[in-house]
């Protein structure tokens, strides 16, 4: 468990920006799209979830506004910024050379195929 | 809003130590999260005070919860922490080129201090602020305390010589100044305290290096203080370091540790300063040290328990945070 935990730290920011890279979010809507395009492997807690919004858009990554939904109600919408494309693409080859290194280290025999 | 909600939000609120706008955005989206939630799992059967229940959970205590959110919100950036120090490395060039002493530098430093300080109130108060309002509040402590020691001073006169080297006029108007002034400077730190003292602790970091620099000012002379001028400017410059750790920290309790460390540090500096010559001034500087940064803290232990009002931010049309 601790091992997901840490795993899932150093990439709750990367899979916000890049779920707001295909449309911009509120965060329970961000929570629900994490949930289910995870099949219910990701489940983003708002204690988790806001956090991490707030500190993406302190950094300048993403920007939030308040917005109506579909449904008339008001919702803080986040959209990304260019620094943010720019860092979620930086921390997606990143991420395909760890995963493919690791995949390399621990299942030779898959990666070999 | 669901009632069930309401305890959460309130608890919030009190334990959010952010800036006026960034605590009503938060408020105000988490409670908005917390609705989408309860509607979500009531349209799934579950019953509303469950559903309350496990939207107030999904946030964990309201305390750890605004930890993360001060975290988030108060480790400042590289350019905020060069903003927060500025002023320190201000004081710490003035030192050490001696132009302290030329009155239009510190003329201009002031004019700095104040400007920054009123584009940071109308930015919404952002950690960088603090230390510039501590320089530009500093002119009104330095005249309450200027004004304090001509009223002791005329006091002394009178009681030895039975005569009154002030006119009755003057006796007022010190008097009035001196009640304006400190009375001004307390209600902004008690202020900033309330909202969070770590931050008005920062705000008056400078201030004892103010006591240790009079202090051996009265006992030396001009040209020996100026001699002292190089670790006057180390001084400044430890400032800086530190004012640029405090805002590059995330947690909390970081924070108050560097506050913290500031008086052993002054003391040895102070120390080093004087050539171990005048350590009863010392002591007593960075006990005054020691008292300077802890009074905030105790400034809102004793105005108990924050309740906060509902804040006079900017909103649209449609009543949302700006």
């Amino acid at each position: 468990m601790t091992f997901e935990r840490e795993l899932l730290k150093g990439s709750t920011e990367s899979i916000i920006l890049s779920l707001l890279l295909r449309e911009p979010m509120y965060g329970y809507r961000l929570a629900r799209e994490i949930e289910q395009r995870s099949d219910g492997y990701f489940k983003f807690r708002g204690g988790t979830l806001y956090p991490a919004l707030h500190r993406l858009e302190r950094e300048g990554m993403i920007e939030g506004k308040w917005q109506s939904t579909p449904g008339m109600q008001q919702r803080r919408y986040y959209f990304i910024t260019e620094k943010g494309r720019t860092s979620l693409s930086r921390r997606t080859a990143h991420w395909r050379g760890f995963a493919d290194a690791v995949s390399r280290v621990i299942m030779p025999d898959v990666s070999a195929t | 809003m669901h009632t069930g909600l309401i305890p959460y939000l309130q608890s919030l609120r009190i334990h959010l130590r952010l800036d006026t706008r960034a605590e009503a955005t938060v408020a105000e989206e988490v409670s908005a999260h917390m609705e989408d939630q309860v509607q979500d799992l009531v349209a799934q059967g579950m019953s509303v005070e469950e559903a309350t229940r496990r939207a107030t959970e999904s946030f964990g205590e309201p305390r750890a919860f605004a930890a993360r959110m001060y975290a988030a919100y108060n480790q400042g950036t590289w350019v905020e922490a060069g903003l927060a120090a500025m002023p320190h490395l201000f004081g710490a060039l003035l030192f050490a080129n001696h132009a302290w002493l030329d009155l239009r530098l510190l003329a201009l430093t002031l004019v700095a201090a104040v400007a920054m300080s009123v584009t940071g109130w109308v930015r919404g108060r952002p950690v960088w602020w603090y230390p510039w309002l501590g320089y530009a509040l500093l002119p009104v402590l330095a005249t309450a305390l200027l004004t304090l020691s001509i009223f002791g001073q005329a006091i002394f006169s009178f009681a030895i010589n039975r005569y009154a080297n002030l006119h009755a006029l003057a006796w007022v108007a010190l008097a009035l100044y001196l009640v304006v002034a400190l009375a001004a400077f307390s209600y902004v730190l008690l202020r900033i305290s309330r909202r969070d003292w770590v931050y008005a602790s920062l705000m008056v970091l400078h201030l004892p290096v103010l006591v240790i620099s009079l202090l051996l000012l009265e006992r030396w002379n001009l040209q020996r203080f100026v001699a002292a001028d190089d670790s006057a400017a180390l001084m400044f410059l430890f400032l800086a370091l530190a004012t640029a750790a405090f805002i590059r920290l995330g947690h909390r309790f970081l924070k108050i540790g560097v506050v913290l460390v500031i008086t052993p540090v002054f003391f040895l500096l102070a120390t080093q300063a004087t050539r171990g010559t005048q350590s009863p001034i010392v002591i007593i500087a960075s006990l005054t040290s020691l008292l300077l940064l802890l009074t905030p803290a105790a400034l809102a232990q004793a105005s108990g328990p924050r309740v906060k009002q509902t804040p006079d931010v900017a909103r649209d049309p449609s009543g949302r945070v700006k």
